[in-house]
Formats: C-alpha cells, structure tokens, sequence
C-alpha cells in the first residue's frame, strides 16, 4: 500500500537566480547562478549529487533537447541526468523526480534545477510551437490565446456566483496589487513597483475581463534544489530540516473540453489535486493549517479560482477573501505569492515551480527578510500548466520535519 | 449610484511585468445635459506570455456629479462620478468617444 512521501525527502539546499531581463547571461550561466547558491546552501561537494532532473520547457529555442546542457554546464561527474517537461509544473516536475529517486532509496542525494531563457529569442512573448506542437494540439487549441482562453474562465465564474462584471475585475485588482506589493520586498523579483488598485483598473484591456496587470510576463532565470533523506541530511549536520509533506501532480483527463459537464468556472484538476495533497500531508482543514502558499498567478482570476479549488475560500467566496485581505502578507490570513508571484517575480517557465519553493524553503528557514511570515509551518506551492480546459496541475506541501 | 474616482497622474508610465500604458488626456464630454468623463490612454504590451501588441484606449468612469472637490490621502483629487451601467446610453458614449478619439478600445469602470 502506498504510503506517500511526507518527511521522507529532506530539502538540504536551494538557489534561486534573479528573474528578469537578464540579457547578459545565457541559460548556462543562470543554471551556474541557482546551483552555486543551492550548493553552497547545501555544503556539500559537487561530486556527491548522485543524479539530477533539469526541467525546461520550451527546449527548442533554449537549452536544446536532452539533459546534457544540465550535465555540461555543471560539469556533473557522469550521473544519470533527465530532462522532463510538462508545461508550467515543469520545475515541479523536476523536483518530483529527484525526490522520488531519494524516497525510493535509489539515491542519497538528488539535485532537481529549472530554466528557461526566452529573452533572446526575439520574441516578446511565448514562441509559437509549430511544428513541435504535435498532432493533436492544433485541434485541443485552434486559434487560441492564453489570456482568450482564460477570460473566459473569469466570465464563466462570475456568471455562476452572480458577480457583477466590475466587481471581479477590483476582486482581481487587488489580487495584482497584493503581489506587486510583495515584489517591491523581494531584491530577485524581476518587476518591483507598487501599483495602486485603482492604478490597475485603468489599465488596458488584453481579453475582458483581463487587463495588462491582470497577466504575467516572460521572464529569464532559473532555480535549483538539493534534495536527500533526513538522516543523511542530519549526518550532514543540518537542523531544523524542511521535509517534503506531499507532492501530487493531476492532469485533464478530457471531460472538461470533451463534454458538457463542467461548467468552465474552475479547475477540476486543481481541485482534486490539492485534495490528494493534503491527504499525504496529513492535512484536515487547510484554511487553518496551511500557512503560506505560491500559487500560478498566470492570470489574476487563475489566482482567484484557485483560492477555492484549494478549498481555502469557500465556492463563490474567494472575492470576499481577497477583498477583506486574507491572502495579503499582513492580512491575518495565508499569505499568498509573499516573493511576487508569476505576475512580479517573473515566469521562466521551467523554473517556476522550484522558485516557489524557492520561496517556501527561506520562509520555513526564517531567511525571507523583509517579507518573512511568523512561524510558518506548511507551505503550499500550486502550478498551473495549459489552459483551464486542459491542464497540467501540480501541488507540492513542505514544512518543518517531523510536524 | 455615485461612486469615487481618483484622477490618475497623466503622462506617467505605469508599467506591469508584460508592458506598460500612460494616460495621455482627461476630457469632459457634453452628454444630455450633462457631461461625462472620459480618459484617454496609450499602452504597449511588449513581453506578455501571449506576445506583442499595443494601442490607444479610453476609460469612461461615468458622469460628472462632483468635479475634483477633494483629494485624497495620496494628494489625488477626486472627483463623484455615476457610473454608466446601460448598455444602450454606453453604446451612444463609445460612438462619441470614437468619433473624438482614435482608440481602439471604450470601457466604462
């Protein structure tokens, strides 16, 4: 019988580049940057990594295919090294293979890093997968944008809870406002600038009811973990170990887009997914038990929808949670997106899993400075991959060993 | 219903992670009797995940009821606007709007 991972993996090492522009390195460079700060966070030697996932996700314009632009750049001494990618969760993905490989007894030390570098490609946005697509995406998402397809997520929700147009868009307002507000504390977010609700409301619209601070951008950078059992980590004489309480990955089975069952409101991924979570996690009411989380904020309103498929706020009740302040850094509730989210510490596809809990590993460690939380306990980190009516949802729960 | 709004600096950018807009022009249009306002803005979206693009855009807050009579605690003035929630009057103000203004989009907040 399967008995989960909680507190089986230990995180004994993270780093996290700075996100954003960042004209003046290559992807190598930015993997060196993340791994040299996990290493050293680690105080371990290269040479005892026993394997490593490199997670990134647009390969072809990037890194290339296979994981050897992990194995080179690094110089890693002839290890097995993978190369996985599964949209937004991709550096997630990582992170669940180099846990499991230690779970499993495989390894005593893994090493899990993501990275994109989108910046040089002369695009402003995502590239167009072309060929690369495969021979069914073109039907799943003909003609399509992200931010088309997810306005309508936000008029299916407020048509279903009876939420005036103007009133989603303030609710989604300050979910922005809220994560520029964290940015301007954290020295790697990519974007640090506090802007005003009402700054947010005059924006321009990008697909009704979504406007310019109402969607994330492109960025550049990468992060990286070291994972391992807690023995090892506390024969390596580390205390006060951060564990690894769940990590669950759901995918779109086909129904949302297939048939005229779900009603395009929410994400029945994100919502079975986090169950499964909590339930590794020994979680019973995460309202009360979960103490921060890093949620994909590709869209304001993913964000929003998402609160409640966490089953945070209630069906219909995460405008009036976000409104009255419960996911703010100061707001007496679960601090949401406390290093800036997608939408301001940036969105280099492969890497934003791992900067998630990036950000939940220096919270549990005490070491967020400015934007430290008091005395977390569990973090939760959520990705989002592909479009609400077919996805890629990944949760992961750390927290204190042991609690 | 009146409703507050707070005048926003023109000619500053304001700037999201996938681009940035300026408010270019605070204007005051004739409507029935009364008069309506209306911003004009410009905006470039030059590294959101769905790409390039940009453009010219207004935003209605409603109809004049109380013009700059205070400022808040920022030093923005603020004006008492009615917000226009008729579809069919906000019809007749976008055509306006449009036929003073090159935007490419009218919304009313």
């Amino acid at each position: 019988m399967a008995t989960g991972i909680r507190d089986k993996v230990a995180i004994i090492g993270m780093g996290c580049t700075k996100f954003g522009e960042r004209w003046e390195m290559g992807a190598e460079e930015l993997m060196v940057e993340a791994f040299e700060e996990a290493i050293d966070d680690a105080g371990i030697d290269r040479d005892e990594v026993q394997a490593a996932w490199l997670g990134t996700c647009l390969e072809e314009v990037n890194v290339g295919k296979s994981a050897l632009p992990l194995s080179l750049t690094l110089r890693l001494p002839k290890i097995p090294v993978t190369r996985v990618e599964n949209y937004c969760a991709t550096g997630t993905e990582a992170f669940r293979g180099a846990c499991y490989a230690v779970a499993s007894g495989a390894y005593d030390i893994a090493l899990a890093l993501g990275v994109e570098k989108l910046k040089d490609i002369g695009y402003g946005g995502l590239p167009n997968w072309g060929a690369s697509a495969g021979t069914l995406t073109w039907q799943w998402m003909p003609n399509l944008t992200a931010p088309g397809a997810f306005a309508q997520l936000a008029s299916a929700y407020a048509a279903k809870h009876g939420i005036a147009g103007n009133d989603l868009k303030r609710a989604m307002a300050h979910v922005s406002a809220k994560s520029h507000a964290n940015a301007v504390l954290n020295p790697k977010a990519h974007l640090r600038k506090a802007v005003t609700v009402d700054q947010v409301m005059a924006s321009p619209i990008i697909a009704y009811p979504l406007g310019l601070f109402d969607c994330c951008g492109v960025s550049d950078g990468a992060a990286c973990a070291i994972v391992t059992t807690p023995d090892i980590a506390r024969g390596l004489g580390k205390v006060d170990l951060v564990s690894v309480k769940a990590l669950q990955l759901a995918l779109s089975s086909g129904e949302e887009m297939g048939y005229n069952d779900w009603d395009g409101d929410h994400f029945l991924t994100t919502s079975k997914c986090s169950k499964m979570a909590y339930e590794e996690a020994g979680i019973a009411n995460p309202r009360d038990e979960i103490s921060m989380m890093e949620v994909h904020d590709c869209f304001s309103i993913t964000e929003l929808v998402t609160m409640e498929d966490l089953h945070i706020s209630e069906r219909g009740g995460a405008v009036r949670d976000i409104i009255d302040g419960f996911y703010n850094l100061d707001g007496g509730g679960i601090p949401c997106q406390p290093d800036g989210g997608l939408k301001c510490f940036g969105h280099p596809i492969g890497a934003s899993g791992l900067r998630m809990l990036y950000e939940m590993y220096l919270q549990l460690h005490g070491r967020a400075g400015e934007r430290q939380i008091p005395d977390p306990r569990y973090g939760l980190t959520h990705n989002l991959g592909g479009m609400p009516y077919m996805n890629v949802c990944s949760v992961t729960i750390v927290g204190r060993h042991g609690e | 219903m009146a409703q507050e709004y707070v005048h926003q600096p023109l000619n500053q950018e304001v700037t999201a992670i996938g681009g940035h807009y300026v408010l270019v022009q605070e204007a005051r249009l004739p409507f029935e009797g009364r008069e309506v306002l209306y911003l004009v803005g410009h905006a470039a979206f030059d590294t959101t995940c769905c790409g390039a693009g940009g453009g010219a855009y207004a935003l209605v807050p409603g109809i004049i009821l109380a013009w700059k009579d205070r400022t808040n605690s920022e030093g923005l003035p603020v004006s008492l606007v009615e917000p226009i929630l008729d579809r069919t009057i906000q019809q007749q103000i976008r055509h306006l709007v449009q036929r003073k203004e090159v935007v490419q989009q009218v919304r009313f907040l």
